[in-house]
């Protein structure tokens, strides 16, 4: 036995190169980390292209408040311990792999004493934006606002949801700070419910001038509508009938 | 030569067929589960706004309506494209009931408030569950969102079930962005459903068959018939997904239909 053994580790390696073995889709990361040392993490394995999404376990016992960055960068408490990160990605006909990496932080203080009570307010939370809108005077340009009623044709449909008119809009209208066009489309029943109370104040001014003329007898008639505001000067026009009479309708400011 | 609907790029259609790695791909979350449709026998209508008998759509017009809708390129998954609104992505979290929900209101504020917004599913499912990473339905998530609101992922990560999110503040941003009327369809019913799809209101469907829910976006017409186009949130698979056979029909079908102006909020 003993010399048979001996002769097969003799024998000459196989001519043949070994099949490459496939990578395993994987987390590589430092398994340690020391405190201010940058925690950058990537996913190895995967076909080109293919961007790993990065989250961290939905468990209550990782409620240690480390979080993952698009880029798979970590940020964790300086306190030492184990954090855990997943990421997933789309692999090998559509399947869906997750992969999971623990590292430990060193070096940090520990890690708190558990505590009866588990305190609700995060130490750190981003301030509030304030509730009050800021409003936006358009300086140039149109404030839209379309009215429709819920049971709207296909046909004033079709104009509402246009591409083109909605180019058209962005084009014409006052951009706010944020750089949002000031057009809106809003169902005639939006303030059942005091829904505009976050909207800015101009647009909660445009509204009551527009629910007014609404009241009117006739209203049930202009339905969808549209409202142009120009300055100060406001005026109401029915829906055209096309597409292309829209177009043209907001493209000469409502004159 | 009858109409057919183009599919999108990377669309997949799935029906009782099709196999398993498209309908059960490995590693993938949902939570659907009717089971928890209240104590009391299930009831259909016990909402805010059921289903007006005006919106409805006589089946002889959806072909009409359909192919309108996409040689004018007023779909909603047109405007979905053209301000680049990206999918959810559901990660190891049960709440598909709340991520199918919530997709539908990010996609009117872009349809109707001109307002790109990425708000947290998880924070609704979250708290409706206690911080539990269960399963649920579609009605418990828009009944949430139209009493205490949804807040902004970048305040509530997309798929954190951490308590520690649940803050004063955060529950005062979330009440600037709730939904005001919705409707419930009775279960399977594909007439009330498609009504509301091809009036460009989008909602969440859930398919016991699939056990999952999406949010169902538009009417398509394929092979002379109707189909449901839906976009799906579980990464790293196919986005679009287009629902025909018993897989059309939803048991779980809620639309959220207008939500809270937000001004420069968010």
């Amino acid at each position: 036995m003993q010399a048979l053994l001996l002769l097969l580790l003799c024998l000459p390696q196989s001519p043949f190169e070994p099949e490459p073995v496939p990578v395993v889709p994987h987390i590589e990361g430092p398994a340690e980390l020391r405190l201010g040392q940058k925690a950058k993490f990537t996913v190895v394995g995967l076909p080109a292209g293919v961007e790993p999404t990065w989250s961290v376990p939905a468990s209550l016992d990782n409620d240690d408040g480390h979080e993952v960055t698009p880029t798979g960068l970590l940020i964790w408490p300086p306190v030492n311990g184990p954090y855990e990160i997943i990421a997933a990605a789309q692999h090998d006909n559509g399947k869906l792999v997750v992969m999971r990496m623990t590292t430990e932080l060193k070096g940090a203080r520990p890690p708190p004493a558990p505590t009866p009570v588990e305190p609700l307010v995060p130490p750190v939370d981003p301030p509030l934006v304030p509730p009050g809108p800021t409003d936006v005077t358009p300086a140039t340009g149109l404030r839209v606002l379309f009215i429709y009623p819920p049971t709207a044709t296909r046909e004033q449909l079709t104009i509402l949801n246009s591409g083109a008119v909605n180019a058209v809009l962005d084009e014409v209208c006052a951009k706010s700070g944020t750089g949002r066009a000031e057009w809106r489309k809003w169902d005639r029943d939006i303030d059942k419910r005091d829904q505009l109370k976050n909207e800015t104040p101009a647009w909660r001014e445009l509204w009551t001038a527009a629910k007014a003329s609404l009241a009117k007898p006739d209203a049930a008639t202009k339905l969808p509508c549209v409202f142009i505001q120009r300055g100060d000067a406001v005026s109401l026009f029915p829906l055209p009938a096309t597409e292309a009479a829209t177009i043209a309708l907001l493209k000469a400011g409502g004159k | 030569m009858s109409f057919t609907s183009q599919l999108l790029k990377g669309e997949i259609i799935v029906d009782d067929d099709s196999p398993s790695h498209i309908l059960n791909p490995e590693g993938v979350s949902r939570g659907l589960d009717l089971n928890l449709r209240g104590n009391a026998p299930y009831a259909y209508g016990v909402s805010a706004d059921p289903f007006d008998p005006e919106l409805l759509i006589p089946r002889s017009e959806w072909e009409y309506w359909i192919k309108d809708a996409e040689q004018t390129k007023t779909r909603l998954s047109d405007r979905i494209a053209a301000v680049k609104l990206p999918p959810k992505k559901q990660i190891e979290v049960n709440f598909c009931w709340s991520f199918g929900i919530v997709h539908p209101i990010e996609i009117l504020y872009a349809q109707l408030h001109n307002k790109l917004v990425s708000l947290s599913a998880t924070s609704v499912a979250a708290q409706v569950t206690g911080f539990r990473n269960v399963g649920g339905w579609g009605r418990d998530a828009v009944r949430w969102i139209a009493a205490n609101g949804v807040v902004a992922d970048k305040y509530w990560p997309e798929n954190a079930l951490n308590r520690k999110y649940a803050t004063a503040a955060n529950k005062e941003r979330a009440l600037q962005v709730r939904v005001e009327n919705w409707t419930e369809c009775q279960p399977r019913n594909l007439d009330q459903a498609v009504s509301l799809l091809l009036r460009r209101i989008p909602g969440g469907g859930g398919r016991m068959a699939w056990e999952h829910e999406t949010a169902d976006v538009e009417a398509i017409w394929l092979d002379g018939q109707v189909a449901i186009r839906t976009r799906n949130q579980w990464p790293g698979q196919a986005e679009w997904v287009v629902m025909r056979g018993n897989m059309l029909l939803a048991d779980d079908w809620v639309f959220p239909r207008s939500v809270s102006a937000i001004g420069e909020a968010l």
